[in-house]
């Protein structure tokens, strides 16, 4: 399973690539535009921070959806609480999100239940 | 990636960005209110991805006092001494970095005429291993202690006592910096004795060089 992780922390992209590669996924990042552009977005799944100096990650990850076509589900991944992060997924017509709250052992069990939900629904 | 390692790692960020936060507070930058809740919200998500709860609630607090910040150190307001303390607050909840490693890199003091200005070099030097803050004036240049000091400052008026304060406060190396070309800054160097001279306008990186030949 190939993740497309997009954060401008350099310290959360390496301690999230981290663990989900232990967890055994093959990870990518990117942490501005210009990288993410740069990047194969052929991946499975999409974790995508929402503050952002230069977008809100629910912009980027509509606009991955649109002009890129990414068919991909996309969840965001962030500090900011529930509410708000429920009001951006609905908005912006994402699969979900993740609390950064859960920490990063948190992170890897919501990306393996959330894996493990889409391959059985399918 | 250990536990150690992430405290460590999560130890020298964050106080990296208390010293951005600090610069802020202090400076006179346009637009220091949205980069100072910037470094605020990704200092917060950091601290509570990797689990240090005690300084992502700190930080919390910090953000809502930047929300009523002004954005300048006006005397009447109350925000900015209370973001101060609570800034200090936050470095003594850091957990403990390798402090031996912290202490081994080269710090440099930027003072420019407008922080915001200087922000881009500043950038470049961390990248390059300096610890490099940025003031508009010598208050902090006893409590960092640099080896280097870089005046990006425009005016003889303010240069020359910036540099005569530097001289008798430290002994770094003093390096003037600016986007003129190098024939007019180095009759400035000559007159105030400064170590060196560096123009930007043969691109930052041939300016960082430099700077680093004057560190090494």
């Amino acid at each position: 399973m190939r993740i497309l992780l997009v954060d401008d922390s350099p310290l959360t992209l390496a301690c999230a690539e981290d663990a989900l590669v232990a967890a055994g996924y093959a990870v990518r990042c990117a942490s501005d535009l210009s990288e993410l552009d740069g990047l194969d977005h052929d991946v499975d799944l999409v974790l995508m921070d929402v503050v952002m100096p230069e977008a809100f990650g629910d912009d980027v990850a509509a606009m991955l959806r649109g002009a890129r076509r990414l068919a991909a589900p996309i969840l965001l991944l962030s500090s900011l609480d529930d509410d708000e992060l429920k009001q951006r997924v609905a908005e912006a017509e994402l699969d979900g999100y993740i609390p950064k709250s859960a920490g990063i052992a948190g992170m890897v069990e919501h990306v393996r239940a959330f894996l493990a939900a889409r391959e059985t629904g399918r | 990636v250990t536990r150690r390692s992430i405290e460590h790692t999560f130890a020298a960020t964050a106080a990296r960005r208390l010293r951005r936060v600090r610069d802020l507070l202090a400076g006179n930058a346009p637009d220091a209110r949205r980069f100072l809740g910037r470094e605020l919200h990704a200092l917060s998500g950091e601290a509570m991805f990797l689990g240090f709860t005690t300084v992502c609630d700190l930080v919390r607090r910090a953000e809502e006092l930047a929300a009523a910040w002004p954005g300048t150190d006006d005397a009447e307001d109350a925000a900015g001494p209370a973001l101060r303390e609570l800034i200090d607050a936050i470095a003594g909840a850091l957990p403990p970095a390798d402090t031996a490693d912290l202490a081994a890199a080269p710090r440099a003091y930027i003072i420019a005429d407008c922080v915001a200005h200087a922000w881009v070099l500043r950038d470049v030097l961390e990248h390059e291993g300096v610890e490099t803050s940025v003031a508009t004036d010598t208050e902090r240049l006893l409590q960092i202690d640099p080896a280097i000091v870089i005046c990006n400052v425009s005016t003889a008026q303010r240069l020359d006592p910036i540099v005569a304060a530097v001289r008798a406060m430290t002994r770094a190396a003093v390096v003037l910096v600016s986007s003129e070309p190098l024939e007019s800054l180095a009759g400035d160097a000559a007159r105030l004795g400064a170590d060196g001279f560096v123009s930007t306008a043969a691109g930052l990186s041939a300016a960082v060089t430099a700077i680093k030949e004057h560190l090494a």
